[in-house]
């Protein structure tokens, strides 16, 4: 066993199935409340694709690739979960708790883009 | 007697963990010393935390009850002249300030730290002199905020102290400061003691204690610990802006110049609306752990609880603007916020759920503990209903600021939190005095409580619908609002009876109360296995977990791997001088190091008093003061982790190293090392964020930036100054390498490097600082520009100080190939440094010119 210090550790692979849907959500929901903020306070952002406002545009394409990220990342935890039932009971849980904080956060991230493809943003 | 049917638990027999011949020596060798000067030197993790609880009662007494009481009296009848306008304000600001910043936050912290060692099954928390100034800060925070009533100057501008009415303007004399200033050493306080919650969760279980098998109150602390970090770190950072305004005129918040004072609301609730759930997330714990006792069955869903803990956690940061909606948000952002605050009911529920599902198949047994939980259910399903209520805009604008929202909280936070607590009280004050509170009291202290509750806060969601504002003092008879203002304050005289029968059960237990023995409640976690009271270090054979439920589900508690079993028996024989703890791994609980643990030491609470003397001389505008107060820090940082005898040679450690395959880590440990300064750059860089949103903000509300009259300073000199802070972060890195080869000289000149190249840096970024042609009183511009230039180069300024007195103590040999801990955390915090410095000066300097 090594007694030296060492500080180059890599993030553990469970960590980051664990928190994946709630740190993509976190990060997703500032990037489209900044931009909301900007676009409506500066009147920037002011075109229209397929009738959607650009505002909402950006809305909605950051949210939707932010949940498929999720998507993917939740597929992984709950193939771990599942196709591991021998593994360590600790990395098992974790991954079935981050199954189920990604189909949470999922949600959370097309819920919250869903009134920019009704409302006008500002 | 065992219930051995399925899914049903033992909850007589537990077993006890074994009492070696070296308890008595351990027991002493832990003992905080003696006397009141031993007192101000102790750090033990129950010293800490019973410190914390019973002063978080007391201001409770004072700011809970008292407050409400008087405002209660005075709005029992229509044109009541008990108490004016002015004392009402004082009052109702003083009640939310209290509660929210001195009462519910010390007294979950106090939990943690008095009961995470025994949870956990390790002997103390990892950082107890941390610990104590957590304590210490606290408390002195707490009475310099209370000191105002002595200058006649209380704060009355609400307990969310909204800019323009808590500036220079409205508010120009004291009272806001003591605001400010006094639960700004209390907040200090707070960050202190979530890094220790933090590091103590994930470093100092025991052995086969995975994250898996940790107790649910464990994983709500830590939560909430984190939630801690990210969301006092905004407040800190707002409350300096708003203190800057206040005594340096700067314009953070005065629209007339840049400033917005939307700003405050963001950075205050950017903290404020997390405080809640940072406040409801350790009452869940408790419901978690107390309800499978009573119920005598294994949590129902301990993953989908850790998972709901945890979403809770994220999903309160994206909720705070739902404090806000009225204040003319876009259309867009309102649906953001109140999508999220609708999704936070998500996580909620399923906790409801689990914990519903556990007593549906579970034996209830209608103990004290038990009621406040089922009644914390009852309050809180109410009051998260309301809650999803006032998420949705349409309804909010109508409700918004009426005693609908005043019902609403009361019933999260007297339901959602109180309650939890007072079930913890009774269910772990047994296991701390050895004496059972008493079955009649606590039942007539619930039913007290609860009918009070009720009787107070509905006729609140009513008379609001009705349209009764908050916060005003009095109300004109005729509206229809007298009955329901009488019933309420006759509701909080039942409160009041409900506190009077907890007092004097606590006091009849003191002297009269039933023995507990080890286990009265048959419960399933470590902390039932020790004495009541436990020894002062807990436990001098450390366990070994195999579950989530050790005493339901194991005979023997220190079985298991034998490298484990040699280990932990091993720990109770040696050492017997110092105090030894063990650190396992963040996931797997495996051992990972012995070290040693601090002991009793002044200088947390002289460094708490250096604390409290800065912003006390900012209130008495005793600039000096404030560098004697930082002065005053230094000399306790340095005094605090000035190198002790380390008691044992490296050949001893090695022995013990190679028996067991273990390191020992007498001069401390690397992986609490570590992880502390991990935090620490943590808090620094949600700090810096925190510039950096305010900096973007008040951009944004600046249609010219720089000014009209202002022109962007050069870039020149801060590139300069750049390159010398990032060649210095360098040269830090060349010493690191240097020792971990065992090169003293390299070492040595590589510290010396960084610390000149980084003091050239900061001297140079601070001349072009100093020498703008603008000031910070002017505009927001000048202000912002300033005060992170400013915060960047203390940054940079710490950092120097950090590598001189590593290059003083390298100097005298004190780091080896083995033992360069301090080395290795002071290169990581000079890589952070480096990082804001060059995000920090590249805003301020490039960011004009590209919008």
């Amino acid at each position: 066993m090594s007694t030296h210090p060492s500080l180059r550790r890599r993030l553990p692979g469970w960590l980051v199935l664990f928190l994946a849907g709630p740190v993509i959500w976190y990060l997703t929901f500032w990037l489209v409340y900044l931009v909301a903020e900007a676009g409506c306070t500066t009147g920037g952002l002011d075109f229209r694709l397929l009738g959607l406002p650009g505002l909402s545009v950006i809305t909605v394409t950051v949210s939707v690739l932010a949940a498929g990220t999720i998507a993917v990342l939740t597929t992984r935890a709950y193939m771990r979960w599942s196709d591991d039932p021998s593994g360590e009971d600790h990395r098992r849980s974790l991954m079935f708790a981050g199954f189920l904080l990604g189909i949470l956060f999922l949600i959370a991230t097309l819920f919250i883009a869903l009134p920019a493809l009704v409302l006008e943003p500002c | 007697m065992s219930d051995r049917t399925p899914g049903h638990v033992p909850y007589a027999d537990t077993p006890t963990v074994e009492a070696p011949s070296t308890d008595v020596e351990l027991d002493r060798l832990w003992d905080d010393p003696p006397g009141l000067w031993g007192r101000l030197r102790a750090v033990q993790n129950d010293a800490v935390g019973r410190r914390l609880i019973l002063t978080g009662f007391f201001f409770l007494l004072l700011g809970g009850t008292v407050d409400s009481v008087v405002m209660r009296l005075q709005l029992a009848v229509p044109d009541n002249d008990l108490v004016g306008p002015q004392l009402y304000n004082e009052l109702f600001t003083n009640h939310g300030s209290v509660t929210m910043f001195l009462v519910i936050l010390p007294i979950f912290e106090g939990f943690a730290i008095l009961l995470l060692p025994l949870l956990l099954g390790t002997r103390e928390m990892p950082f107890p002199r941390l610990g104590a100034f957590a304590y210490f800060t606290f408390l002195l925070g707490g009475l310099l905020y209370y000191s105002s009533t002595l200058f006649s100057a209380v704060p009355d501008a609400g307990w969310f102290g909204y800019t323009p009415l808590s500036g220079p303007e409205f508010s120009p004399d004291l009272a806001l400061d003591f605001w400010v200033l006094g639960l700004g050493v209390a907040e200090v306080g707070a960050i202190a003691a979530a890094i220790e919650i933090i590091i103590g969760v994930l470093k100092m279980r025991a052995p086969g204690m995975t994250l898996a098998r940790m107790p649910l109150f464990a994983w709500a602390v830590l939560v909430m610990a984190f939630m801690i970090l990210f969301a006092f770190t905004p407040l800190i950072v707002g409350s300096l802006l708003l203190e800057l305004d206040r005594g340096f005129d700067t314009q953070f918040f005065n629209p007339g110049a840049g400033g917005s004072s939307l700003l405050w609301q963001h950075l205050f609730w950017i903290f404020g609306h997390p405080e809640v759930y940072i406040q409801f997330l350790p009452a869940t714990g408790i419901v978690s752990m107390v309800l499978p006792v009573f119920v005598r069955r294994r949590i129902v869903g301990y993953t989908w609880l850790v998972a709901a803990m945890v979403a809770v956690g994220f999903l309160s940061f994206g909720l705070w603007a739902h404090h806000m909606f009225s204040v003319g948000l876009s259309p867009i952002v309102l649906s953001f916020f109140s999508a999220a605050s609708m999704v936070i009911a998500i996580p909620a529920g399923v906790q409801i759920f689990a914990w519903l599902a556990t007593i549906w198949e579970g034996r209830p047994v209608w103990k004290t503990p038990f009621l406040f939980v089922v009644g914390f259910l009852a309050l809180f399903v109410l009051g998260g209903i309301t809650g999803v209520m006032v998420a949705s805009v349409p309804f909010d604008l109508q409700a918004h600021d009426s005693y609908f929202v005043v019902g609403h909280l009361h019933y999260v936070l007297i339901g959602g939190v109180a309650f939890p607590m007072f079930a913890g009280v009774y269910y772990w004050l047994p296991k701390f005095t050895g004496r059972l509170l008493n079955e009649r009291l606590g039942k007539w202290n619930f039913w007290l409580l609860f009918i009070g509750v009720n009787v107070t806060f509905f006729p609140m969601h009513i008379v609001g619908l009705m349209g009764m504002p908050r916060r005003i003092y009095t109300y004109p008879a005729g509206l229809g609002w007298e009955t329901y203002n009488l019933i309420s304050t006759i509701g909080v005289f039942i409160i009041v009876g409900g506190f009077v029968v907890f007092v004097t059960n606590v006091v009849h237990t003191h002297f009269r109360g039933a023995p507990a023995g080890h286990n009265p409640w048959g419960g399933d976690t470590l902390e039932w296995a020790v004495s009541s009271p436990p020894l002062q270090h807990s436990y001098s054979v450390p366990p070994i977990v195999h579950g989530r439920h050790p005493l339901w589900d194991q005979k023997d508690l220190h079985g298991g791997d034998l490298d484990d079993e040699r280990l932990v028996h091993a720990l109770s024989e040696w050492p017997l001088r110092w105090r030894a703890a063990l650190i396992t791994g963040t996931s797997d609980a495996d051992p990972e190091e012995v070290f040693r643990v601090a002991g009793p030491s002044i200088w947390p609470l002289v460094a708490a008093l250096g604390t409290v003397a800065i912003f006390a001389a900012e209130l008495l505008k005793l600039r000096l003061g404030a560098l004697a107060g930082a002065l005053v820090i230094v000399v306790a940082v340095i005094g605090w982790n000035w190198p002790e005898d380390a008691a044992i040679t490296e050949e001893e450690e090695l022995a013990f190293e190679e028996r067991h395959r273990i390191p020992v880590r007498v001069g401390g440990s690397l992986a609490l090392a570590r992880w502390g300064t991990g935090l620490l750059i943590l808090f620094l860089g949600i700090a810096f964020t925190s510039f950096l949103l305010a900096y973007f903000y008040l951009r944004l509300e600046n249609l010219d930036w720089p000014p009209p009259g202002i022109s962007l300073p050069a870039p020149g000199a801060a590139v300069v100054a750049g390159a010398l802070v990032l060649a210095g972060a360098v040269s830090m890195y060349r010493a690191l390498h240097g020792i971990k080869a065992d090169d003293q000289r390299r070492l040595r000149v590589g510290l010396a490097v960084a610390a000149a190249l980084g003091g050239i840096g900061v001297a140079v970024q601070a001349l072009e600082v100093t020498g703008v042609v603008f000031d910070s009183q002017t505009h927001a511009y000048g202000s912002i520009f300033h005060v992170m230039g400013w915060f960047c180069l203390m940054v940079a300024v710490a950092g120097i100080v950090m590598a001189l007195m590593t290059l003083y103590w390298a100097v005298r040999g004190r780091y080896t190939a083995r033992r360069h801990v301090p080395v290795a955390n002071v290169a990581l915090y000079w890589a952070a440094l480096a990082v804001i410095w060059v995000i920090g000066f590249a805003t301020l300097y490039l960011t004009p010119l590209l919008t």
